[in-house]
């Protein structure tokens, strides 16, 4: 044991073990008006790690994630993004969030641009990057997300798949060190729903750390290094995807299994 | 807007030096445009309302501050919305310019009617009135005809 400890001082590249975390919450707790919308929230997200998230309807999934990047306020507790606690303080809350990429169930692409003028948009306004720059970037990135083809046609042009990746690809233009998905999924034709998974899979095999609302559990299985399950608010169990689809340790996490499998 | 003229005309006599009274045209210019500005920006608020949440958070995750926001993502999408209800407000304005006559100053049609009445310069009264209403016309309609090409510019609606 001391051996190995020691082993890992020296290796100073060594991933995750001496990283400090990517996303700490401790305590966090957050009401909406009377009601308890976040309890005692605590989770902690290393770099690389890819976190799955789910829960019955209205149990704080999307609430939790948005608290990170300071979508929604928490009211309680301690949120740390990369090493920054969020608190009232703007200039940090936009620091955080150029480095948060955050995909959204319905998409939430800006219909007067372009999809090019769509990714470029932020990498030339926030990171003051050149037009010329910032459209090679996207062009990279909508090439990832195989659609450089429709770069020139407007957001209302694509299909719903296609929005989507689109959407993943602009995050991307901001080399975030994080991705947050919100149901990226759930607001799409069937058929759509493979390429924006397959999208988000290979994000994964390249490396990103990830939190993902959502309940395709073949998706979980595949890339989640840990399932969250939420309810009410809290979070009820916290375990690996294959455990945790197989035999829950909790009653709740049985009862929406049960649930979502029919 | 005539009760602004009013103010603008009869009150502020009441109330400031002589000194300090702006002229009568300047006076009037002012109440049209602060009568006009209240129009538009509610006409702009409405535009603002029709933009939906997600498109502030998209923002927002980007870091994109707040003018900036506003800037690139909401007023152009806000404008755009409101161009058919702010072109009706503009055209109503234009025409509004002839209530300055009640505080005694010449609109374009009044201004018509005083040339009639002039015995220097016999006008025949028809041709006068069709004058003036093609300047009217041509007013209103070049801008009806330049918002109907903002409208088209840029992004089909869906
Ligand atoms: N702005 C708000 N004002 C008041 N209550 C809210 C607000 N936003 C969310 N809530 C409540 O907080 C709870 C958690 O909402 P949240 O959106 O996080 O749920 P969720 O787990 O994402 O559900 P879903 O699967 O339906 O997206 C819900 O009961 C919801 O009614
Ligand atoms: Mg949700």
């Amino acid at each position: 044991m001391l051996n190995s400890v020691s082993a890992i001082r020296h290796v100073p590249s060594l991933p995750m073990t001496n990283d400090p975390a990517v996303v700490e919450m401790v305590g966090v707790n957050k009401w909406y008006g009377a009601f308890h919308s976040l309890k005692n929230i605590d989770l902690t997200i290393q770099r690389g790690e890819k976190l799955v998230i789910c829960g019955p309807s209205g149990s704080g999934k999307s609430t939790m994630i948005r608290c990170i990047n300071r979508l929604e306020e928490h009211q309680q507790g301690r949120i740390v993004v990369d090493g920054i606690e969020l608190t009232g303080d703007l200039k940090k809350i936009d620091e955080i969030r150029r480095d948060v990429g955050m995909v959204f169930q319905h998409f939430n692409l800006f219909p007067h641009l372009t999809i090019l003028e769509n990714l470029t948009l932020a990498p030339i306004w926030v990171r003051k990057m050149r037009r010329k720059e910032a459209e090679q970037i996207a062009m990279h990135y909508l090439d990832r997300v195989k659609i450089p083809d429709q770069a020139h046609k407007y957001p209302g042009q694509l299909s719903g798949g296609q929005q989507q990746r689109v959407a993943i690809a602009r995050s991307l233009c901001m080399s975030p060190k994080i991705m947050l998905f919100d149901e990226p999924t759930s607001a799409l034709d069937p058929e759509m729903v493979k390429e924006v998974l397959d999208t988000m899979v290979s994000l994964a095999e390249e490396g990103m750390t990830m939190l993902c609302v959502s309940h395709e559990m073949g998706f979980a299985r595949q890339v989640a290094d840990r399932v969250v399950f939420m309810d009410q608010g809290e979070i009820v169990e916290i375990n690996t995807p294959a455990e945790f689809f197989s035999s829950p340790h909790h009653e709740r996490s049985k009862l929406f299994l049960a649930q979502i499998l029919h | 807007m005539l009760s602004i003229l009013f103010v603008a005309s009869i009150m502020m006599p009441l109330f400031l030096p002589e000194a300090l009274l702006p002229d009568k045209f300047v006076r009037a210019l002012v109440a049209l445009t602060i009568f006009a500005a209240a129009y538009l920006a509610e006409v702009i608020r409405g535009g603002l309302q029709a933009i939906p949440n997600g498109q502030y958070e998209a923002a927002a995750s980007l870091g994109l501050p707040f003018w900036r926001t506003q800037r690139l993502v909401i007023l152009p999408q806000a404008i755009r919305v409101v161009i058919p209800a702010l072109a009706n407000t503009i055209i109503v304005m234009i025409k509004n310019t002839s209530l300055i006559l009640v505080i005694g100053l010449f609109d374009l049609i009044s201004s018509g009617k005083a040339a009639l009445a002039d015995p220097e310069w016999p006008s025949p009264a028809a041709e006068t009135f069709l004058f003036i209403g093609a300047i009217f016309f041509a007013l209103s309609f070049s801008f009806a005809r330049f918002a109907d090409f903002l409208e088209r510019r840029g992004p089909a609606a869906h």
